[in-house]
């Protein structure tokens, strides 16, 4: 009786699972953004081995040259390969927006879990505060942190991934909210469960779906305050490959060296849009209600 | 109704309160000290003691705090490290430059975002749809200063055809009425300031507004797909009404609501943005003075800028808040 039980459910969960893969597969733009992402990740793992040229290697003599044969998107103000700064620079973008996401998860998680599970005074506090830092617009936040920090990927990293914990901690908790009162939730209280058992073993997994689509999208912005914070010159140190670094010390020579402020706008618009593209399928792959 | 106002602004205390603490602890305990920052590397230690003692530093952090308050309060920002002039002035000379990109924008965006999430829903699954879907999914992966660089590079670079930067040619700005200068120059009849505001105004406002129409346009589609499967806009139909009818005066009025919502959210997004916008244009607005004041470490003018950008979020939030309860008389708020 039991591996009965134990059989129908691995099947309910595979076939759920292979459902999911469908809908995905089904939706032509999420699998190109799939594919993108995943070239990019190759790209950002093998940057040493693709790259044409050495990143840093400053030659002054063929500062500012347009696009060649030799350096296929021309070279900037230091006489660095664009081409082979904008494939190191996959690896910052990839980072910091992963990362950023991460913490902002991690902690959001929590706190809105919490929030959500108690109620209470727990909730009030947690809240206020979450409305506090909603009251900035982010990149404002994420800019007074970055002055506050000092420049550096991993300073980029705390302010990024801080600003953005409100989102995440507000879906959880009003995911769990509306899953609490459920008949599983009552059960697994009712044999005994603890707390934390019941958050972390019973709701956490039943609101993954709107998190995970959430955190997709999540990184596409997180990677776009990077590239803001770089552009504004309080991202990453230079001679660091970022960006919005680059672009924003192109923005000198934008009456002579227009290929310094096309190139890596371009994959920074890519990168985000592949981000997008899945995100949104994500979506309608796990929910189709909301379609 | 009243009652729903009033509770809402009670409520805008503690969050303005809240923005005021993040501020404090995040510009004053966590950075490094002021007094040494504006002396400079040469001070000695006994001048900087002084200046700390003179500046309250040397006080308790809940002294600190409650002197950074009644200051505050009273409008005091202190004075900016590096113009030496009264942060608040500052603030008040460039806040309409700021606000006036945002307005414009957000007309913009509002107009052509509408205007693409209706095309969109109306003739859903066709080539039109697909392409403002597409454009849309454009316009929230591109950073703005990114489009603004190509703006600049198209018509500035290329076409020479509009300013790259500034608010306005040297010599014209218009007599002082409002602040803003299309306002201004129209009030005193100044038509060359005038024109000359409006060109340098365009591209940084369509760079700023290209976020927002893009959001606008997606929140528009998806409401107005839900709208047209009512029942009312068969009956609608049915009745024999002209389609253009039933789609403007029944589905696009029901379909505003959330749509509102996300322009108004969108107003303070603006805010941010304009950091962005003011700083590729050099558009001498609170974003762009706020960046120098970053990279030349001056800390009251950070301050205040800030705590000014973050009280107008907040505030245009809680004014869009109050015209959704007037738009649908289906929420209830207690």
């Amino acid at each position: 009786m039991e591996e009965e039980v134990l059989e129908l459910e691995t099947t309910a969960k595979t076939s759920g699972f292979k459902d999911f893969v469908k809908r995905f597969k089904r939706n032509k733009a999420a699998v190109a953004g799939l594919t993108i992402l995943v070239i990019l990740m190759l790209v950002a793992i093998f940057a040493p081995y693709i790259a044409p040229y050495d990143p840093y290697d400053a030659q002054m003599q063929i500062a500012l040259q347009q696009p060649s044969a030799q350096h296929l998107l021309g070279c900037d103000e230091l006489g660095r390969d664009v081409l082979s700064r904008i494939i190191y620079g996959a690896r910052i973008s990839l980072r910091v927006g992963l990362e950023a996401v991460a913490i902002a998860l991690g902690i959001g998680i929590f706190l809105g879990a919490l929030a959500g599970y108690y109620g209470g005074w727990i909730d009030l506090l947690i809240m206020r505060v979450m409305d506090v830092m909603l009251a900035f617009p982010s990149i404002l936040l994420a800019i007074a942190f970055m002055a506050v920090l000092g420049r550096g990927i991993d300073n980029a990293v705390i302010a990024i991934g801080i600003v953005s914990i409100p989102e995440y901690a507000r879906i959880v908790r009003g995911s769990v909210l509306s899953v609490k009162e459920n008949d599983y939730v009552m059960a697994a209280r009712a044999i005994g469960n603890s707390n934390n058992g019941i958050i972390f073993r019973h709701i956490l997994p039943n609101i993954i779906a709107p998190i995970v689509v959430r955190a997709t999208l999540g990184i596409s912005s997180a990677i776009l305050d990077t590239a803001a914070l770089g552009f504004l010159g309080l991202g990453v140190k230079p001679p660091d490959a970022e960006w919005g670094t680059m672009l924003g010390m192109g923005r000198g020579y934008i009456w002579n060296a227009t290929h310094l402020l096309t190139y890596p706008g371009l994959a920074i618009t890519t990168t985000v849009l592949a981000f997008n593209l899945m995100g949104d399928g994500l979506r309608d792959a796990l929910d189709p209600r909301l379609r | 109704m009243a009652r729903y106002i009033l509770k809402r602004l009670l409520l805008l205390i503690p969050v303005l309160l809240g923005v005021l603490i993040v501020v404090f602890i995040v510009l004053r305990v966590f950075t490094n000290d002021p007094a040494a920052m504006m002396l400079g590397q040469h001070a000695t230690t006994a001048q900087v003691e002084a200046l700390r003692h003179q500046l309250g530093l040397d006080q308790p952090l809940y002294v600190q705090f409650g002197n950074y308050l009644w200051q505050i309060l009273h409008g005091d920002f202190g004075r900016s490290l590096m113009t030496k002039t009264p942060v608040i002035q500052e603030i008040a000379a460039r806040f309409p430059a700021t606000i006036e990109l945002a307005l414009v924008a957000i007309i913009l965006a509002t107009f052509f975002g509408l205007i693409m999430g209706v095309v969109a829903a109306v003739k859903q699954n066709s080539f039109w749809d697909y392409f403002t879907m597409l454009g849309a999914l454009v316009g929230v992966s591109m950073p703005i200063f990114w489009l603004g660089l190509l703006l600049i590079i198209l018509f500035s670079v290329i076409m020479g055809v509009l300013p790259p930067a500034g608010r306005i040619d040297i010599g014209l700005e218009p007599v002082r009425v409002t602040g803003f200068y299309l306002l201004d120059s129209l009030l005193t009849g100044n038509w060359a300031a005038f024109q000359s505001a409006f060109k340098h105004l365009i591209l940084p406002a369509v760079a700023l507004a290209s976020y927002s129409t893009a959001i606008i346009a997606r929140m528009t589609r998806s409401t107005m797909l839900e709208v047209i499967r009512q029942d009312y806009i068969r009956t609608a139909r049915a009745k024999g009404l002209p389609e253009r009818v039933v789609v403007y005066k029944h589905a696009l009025r029901n379909a505003m609501i959330p749509v509102i919502t996300v322009i108004g959210l969108q107003m303070g997004a603006l805010l941010g943005g304009a950091v962005l916008t003011e700083t590729v244009f050099s558009w001498p607005g609170l974003g762009s003075r706020l960046v120098d004041a970053i990279l030349a470490a001056d800390y009251p003018m950070v301050q205040g800028t800030v705590i000014i950008i973050a009280t107008v979020f907040v505030v245009v939030n809680l004014i869009v808040d109050i015209i959704y309860a007037f738009l649908d008389p289906r929420i209830h708020y207690s």
